[in-house]
């Protein structure tokens, strides 16, 4: 025998209704449940919410331009009256055939776009003037980086970091006896590990063209290196001189699959 | 020849006592500078504090100088120190006369890693020191100055204070190797039981005898009181292990508990690439062998009716720990490494670990 809790309802809204409960009051997901209802307030009234990754704070291709079905969720004042999803594609067109529903033909509601995008930019605007000054040079990025654990783990959370062994964990990187021998002669002293810049810098040549700028490599790191950030703002300006934004156009080849001979020719004159 | 070289003395008798009255870092400091002046000793590996920041780097050094800002036992541990040795010493022997100031547990990675094939010992001198333990490294970054202040207290008081990590407070081989049953460093600097107006240098092998001697220094102070004190702390240290181990078994039997242990886990595998004995070039599970064909990842879908991603959490962390577990030296470098999430809205947790208690899953040398 025991208690039975009985809610006058089919058993699939009844179970929705209980878990709202449970979340409503905070019962489950602990302080991370109060989060959600601010979370949906601020999407649909195109804020922007303080409490997101500071990158997501700073995101200004929040519509994703390239997938077969947008769901309508930035700006979307009717998100708890109804589900928009928006047949972006041929493809997404066929797998909505059929599907249960309303179809009508309309927009994403470019006004209220606009003015998140603009949000977004503003937000941008402050997250980049908050590391520029402290942490980019050689002195900044040597203070910036001083805590890393060289753990890598930015490189292993990060999407576009593809290889099976990064160089920079390869046997070509390690140093012999001889190398901190000569450091020790020439500085009077080294680092062990060496090279923790140089991994940073060579991964954001590697990465930066590339960068969609989704915050895993900040999430991951256990020493709160700003590492989305830089890299969101080394890559904004980098994909600018090739006039090129990672992931827009799958037609559209990579920056460094290209080969133009006289590109920035005018470099260095 | 044992592992550093040198002959175990059985029983240190004495101690070489240096009066701290500037404080124990201070005073310890000092003897290095004064065995880097007179070329006792080639270069020291010694953690700095990176100027400007409140960041512990592992620096080798024969500059002085740079001993300015060194901490022979900083609040954190930042990269565990044995992993540095085989940074150092992975191809091959090091030329110069060194010594590396690690924590007990850092010497025992150290050995590990030898016998393991990844770091070479030759004119390497190991000085180990009694520890307290070290602040959760998230801990620290948030609020450095804090941090300090209570590591303080816990040097102060060494009764296993709230502020070190759980594995720290649990840690009964916290002092020399030979009081505690684990392998030996060649000098031992105790700091436990005297009073604050000094610090103890024991030989612990011929090669810690040799530098006191090119010091000057001569072990003739008795150990009775730090001995007494050690013992005391380990057995209440020992004493909360067992309870510990009792209780965490309790919590995570079954596989539905051992299983919500790793729930946080996003494979990030920084517990792998922080660990000190974890040494391979590139681990098993990064290499492409676990990467599966789309025909398999639907067939593990079907057989299953959904599939998680990323996929073998658990497979990884399990095979890790079947091949850890037995050189565990317990340091907590794994759980240090582990990312957290922020929550920025004030009134939450500032932080939140992602997955607390890995580290009491390798429960190292019992």
């Amino acid at each position: 025998m025991s208690d039975v809790l009985k809610i006058k309802k089919p058993v699939e809204e009844g179970i929705t209704e209980f878990l709202k409960y449970l979340l409503e009051k905070n019962k489950v997901n602990g302080k991370f449940s109060q989060l959600l209802p601010k979370y949906w307030e601020a999407a649909k009234n195109s804020e922007v919410l303080p409490s997101l990754r500071p990158t997501c704070t700073a995101c200004e291709h929040f519509v994703p331009a390239l997938a077969d079905i947008i769901v309508s969720v930035a700006g979307n004042k009717n998100l708890t009256e109804e589900c928009s999803l928006h047949l972006n594609t041929s493809k997404g067109e066929e797998l909505a055939q059929g599907a249960p529903g309303n179809k009508t033909t309309e927009k994403l509601n470019d006004r209220e776009l606009s003015k998140l995008k603009e949000l977004r930019q503003k937000e941008r605007e402050k997250l980049f003037a908050s590391v520029k000054d402290k942490n980019l040079g050689l002195a900044g990025m040597v203070k910036t980086f001083a805590p890393c654990l060289s753990c890598h783990g930015c490189r292993q959370v990060c999407p576009i970091c593809f290889c099976t062994l990064c160089d920079f964990d390869s046997k070509t990187q390690e140093d012999k006896p001889s190398h901190y021998e000569s450091e020790l002669q020439q500085k009077g002293g080294a680092r062990i590990p060496s090279g923790t810049l140089y991994f940073h810098t060579g991964r954001m040549i590697h990465m930066a063209v590339s960068c969609v700028n989704c915050g895993m490599c900040s999430d991951v790191c256990p020493v709160d290196i700003p590492v989305a950030t830089l890299f969101s703002m080394v890559g904004e300006s980098l994909q600018k001189l090739f006039d090129y934004l990672p992931g827009k156009d799958l037609e559209e080849p990579a920056p460094c699959e290209t080969f133009i001979e006289n590109e920035f020719a005018g470099l260095g004159e | 020849m044992t592992a550093t070289e040198s002959i175990k003395i059985e029983k240190p008798p004495k101690g070489a006592s240096i009066p701290a009255k500037k404080g124990i870092k201070k005073a310890i400091l000092g003897i290095f500078k004064k065995a880097l002046e007179t070329e006792s000793l080639d270069a020291l590996i010694i953690p700095v504090k990176v100027p400007e920041t409140e960041s512990y780097a592992w620096v080798l050094l024969k500059d002085t100088a740079l001993l300015e800002n060194a901490d022979p036992l900083p609040p954190v541990m930042t990269i565990q120190g044995g992993k540095v040795l085989s940074d150092l010493t992975k191809h091959g022997k090091i030329n110069k006369n060194i010594a590396a100031v690690l924590r007990p547990c850092e010497t025992r990675a150290a050995v590990e890693l030898f016998k393991l094939k990844q770091l070479h010992f030759e004119n390497i001198s190991l000085i180990s020191i009694d520890c307290p333990g070290a602040i959760p490294l998230s801990e620290y970054l948030a609020e450095p100055e804090k941090s300090e202040k209570s590591f303080g207290n816990v040097l102060d008081k060494w009764d296993g204070d709230d502020s070190v990590r759980e594995i720290c407070k649990t840690c009964y081989r916290f002092s020399l190797p030979t009081l505690t049953n684990a392998p030996a460093s060649d000098l031992h600097i105790g700091l436990s039981g005297n009073t604050k107006d000094d610090v103890v240098l024991i030989p612990v092998t011929s090669k810690g005898e040799k530098i006191l001697e090119k010091l000057d220094l001569k072990p003739e102070s008795s150990l009775q009181k730090w001995e007494t004190k050690i013992k005391e702390i380990k057995k209440i240290k020992s004493q909360r292990r067992k309870e510990f181990n009792h209780d965490f078994k309790t919590n995570i039997s079954g596989p539905e508990k051992f299983t919500a242990v790793f729930d946080g886990c996003i494979n990030c595998h920084n517990c792998q690439s922080v660990c000190p004995i974890c040494y391979c070039q590139q681990c098993y599970f990064d290499s492409a062998t676990t990467k599966l064909s789309s025909e398999d990842y639907f067939r593990r879908a079907k057989e299953r009716g959904a599939l998680r991603f990323p996929l073998d959490t658990m497979l990884f962390h399990l095979g890790r720990m079947s091949h850890m577990a037995l050189s565990c030296v317990s340091c907590g470098a794994c759980e240090d490494g582990l990312p957290h999430v922020h929550f920025r809205i004030s009134g939450l947790q500032p932080r939140r670990r992602a997955d607390p208690a890995s580290i009491q899953l390798y429960p190292g040398n019992k």
